[in-house]
């Protein structure tokens, strides 16, 4: 029987959910509070983010299907601040188009919910109907400007191959069932810690469930859809595309790692997930250096980042798990903080966003422009910024646990990647400002989340102890 | 034995649930028409549902396995109702690409590159 704590646990998802029913009412009923969303939207966040904080939590929930644990408060706390910081540059954004909605916001809460759901589930029936969640209302999202050929064909792609990654992933779900006898996660590793044998169908459904999580991640050889999504979403969508669901996938990753204790249960996950995660750093930067187009060049970016946090899910144990705990949160906060910058370029997603256009703005924009220059920095991984944090504490668990390939080929790659992110900083500050300045929206809101977002890529790279020690205490329960 | 008495193997129907899974997938992969990408998919996510249910099947057979069979079939119909879902937004999708184009021929709609 549902106790009151099981109603606690889900005390943020619930605030959330609220918020965008009240959103939606106020679109249809009020048009003319339709301005006042994106506020409504922020409280809406801060109020889950206190549900988050400020209730007790406590382990296993809802029978057993949900685990509120510190994990879950990090990682969704990391998806809320997503929310608020492109919920925030949102409302200029879509100021400009002539497209304030209420239904916009709502959609952006309830796929934040989803991937909060998809954080705190340990059993693969609220994990599917959060993914569910998560990703039918991005299938809008991206299709939003749906006047725009761009933005549908983004919104067409990303639902023919979600729903092809949706369906992959309930057949491996049906496949682990079968072989276990459960569809809890934690109870699937103590049958196999018991010494089950591993049967073909166990492996295959676990492969397909996984295939399904690096659709998710746009990891090789499942990132065709991303350079053509990242462009062709609104940018507020694309900054909420590029960290919410790979968040959230990670986490259902890193909870199949440490249950079924991967790592130590044969070379061919290492050798398989090693090859995943190189080859999505390897493909990624290089095809990011011949990009013009700085949202194509950042989904290459994302590619290649999600490999790098491949190798903290490789890892796993409480190390690994750190290390994708700060590297989920380093990469929200940078990977958002560029395209609140890029947001501000041009008039839609109809033009394309030249890093060309850059040029110059270093000096005429200087605020903005400092920012993009550190989130660039940061994704490049140099030092006293977050992306080093995040990099570091990743090679660093590869290394503890004997997988120096793994480590050394991050280190090459993340030297590659240096190039283009380096490129576009030297655009910003070395290039002349062209004879046609383009023209580019002055916005004090996303001036604001740009400044947010880089003051906290600068903290978090200053001062990891603190979230170093969150991130190892979140991993210890998950490790257990 | 009377073959009428003898029961329909679960395997069987597990290797219904894999064709009917690759004649989906590969339908996905092949068809350019939207409708028939819909439909591919939709055979998809039912072939999972004939898992579920021949798994089901399996073990509401077994003693020790009765409340298992149980967690099965209230997957299948949380798989029906995010199907409709899905189907909602994806028809709504191309609806709106039928508006701009005229048509709802995936290859048609190729301004980005892959």
């Amino acid at each position: 029987m549902p106790t009151q704590s099981d109603l606690l646990a889900v005390a943020p998802e619930l605030v959330l959910i609220a918020g965008a029913g009240v959103l939606l009412i106020l679109d249809a009923f009020l048009p003319k509070l339709r301005r006042i969303a994106s506020e409504l939207t922020l409280l809406t966040a801060v109020g889950a983010a206190w549900a988050l904080l400020a209730l007790p939590h406590q382990g296993l929930v809802w029978s057993g299907m949900m685990r509120a644990d510190t994990l879950f408060v990090l990682v969704s706390l990391c998806l809320l601040v997503a929310l608020f910081l492109c919920a925030w540059m949102a409302g200029p954004y879509l100021h400009r188009a002539g497209k304030e909605t209420g239904e916009f916001y709502a959609l952006l809460i309830f796929a934040t919910a989803g991937a909060m759901i998809m954080a705190g589930s340990i059993d693969l029936l609220p994990l599917f109907l959060g993914l569910e969640l998560l990703s039918i209302a991005l299938y809008v999202l991206n299709a939003f400007f749906k006047d725009i050929d761009v933005s549908l064909e983004a919104g067409l792609k990303y639902f023919i191959v979600g729903a092809f990654a949706a369906a992959f992933t309930a057949y491996g779900i049906a496949l682990l069932y079968g072989a276990t006898a459960t569809t809890n996660i934690e109870a699937m590793g103590r049958i196999l810690a018991a010494g089950a044998t591993v049967t073909p169908i166990l492996i295959v459904g676990f492969a397909m469930v996984a295939g399904g999580m690096a659709f998710k991640l746009a990891l090789f050889p499942f990132h065709g859809w991303a350079p053509d999504v990242y462009q062709g979403s609104p940018t507020p969508v694309t900054a909420f595309l590029s960290v919410v669901p790979k968040a959230a996938a990670l986490i259902v990753l890193l909870r199949f790692a440490t249950s079924f204790d991967l790592l130590h249960m044969g070379h061919s996950w290492i050798w398989a997930a090693g090859i995943v995660a190189v080859g999505s750093q390897t493909l990624g930067n290089i095809v990011a250096i011949v990009q013009r187009d700085i949202k194509r060049m950042l989904a290459y970016s994302g590619i290649a980042h999600m490999g790098y946090a491949m190798i903290g899910v490789i890892v796993a144990g409480t190390a690994g798990s750190t290390a994708v705990l700060i590297y989920i949160a380093a990469y929200t906060v940078m990977n958002i903080g560029a395209f609140s910058v890029i947001a501000l370029m041009s008039e839609n997603e109809a033009e394309p966003h030249l890093i060309s256009d850059l040029a110059g703005q270093g000096w005429s924009r200087p605020l903005t422009s400092l920012a993009l220059a550190i989130c660039m920095f940061s994704l490049a991984g140099v030092p006293p910024f977050a992306g080093f944090a995040a990099k570091f504490f990743v090679f660093r668990s590869a290394v503890d646990q004997g997988l120096i390939w793994l480590a050394v080929l991050g280190v090459i790659n993340s030297l590659i990647s240096a190039f283009y992110y380096l490129r576009v900083v030297y655009t910003l500050y070395m290039r002349p400002l062209p004879r046609r300045v383009p023209d580019f929206l002055s916005s004090r809101a996303i001036g604001a989340v740009a400044g947010v977002s880089a003051a906290l890529v600068v903290l978090i790279g200053l001062y990891p102890t603190w979230l170093l020690s969150a991130a190892h205490a979140a991993a210890r329960f998950l490790v257990r | 034995m009377n073959p009428t008495m003898i029961p329909i193997p679960s395997a069987w129907i597990l290797y219904l649930s894999a064709v009917l899974f690759v004649i989906g997938a590969i339908g996905v992969l092949l068809r350019r028409n939207g409708i028939s990408i819909f439909l591919a998919l939709e055979l998809m996510l039912n072939s999972a549902n004939l898992a579920f249910a021949s798994f089901a099947f399996r073990f509401a057979g077994q003693g020790g396995h009765a409340a298992s069979a149980i967690n099965g079939q209230i997957f299948i119909f949380f798989i029906i109702a995010v199907a409709a879902a899905e189907a909602a937004v994806g028809l709504a999708l191309f609806i709106a690409m039928y508006r701009r184009k005229e048509t709802i021929d995936v290859d048609r709609f190729n301004i980005l590159r892959w």
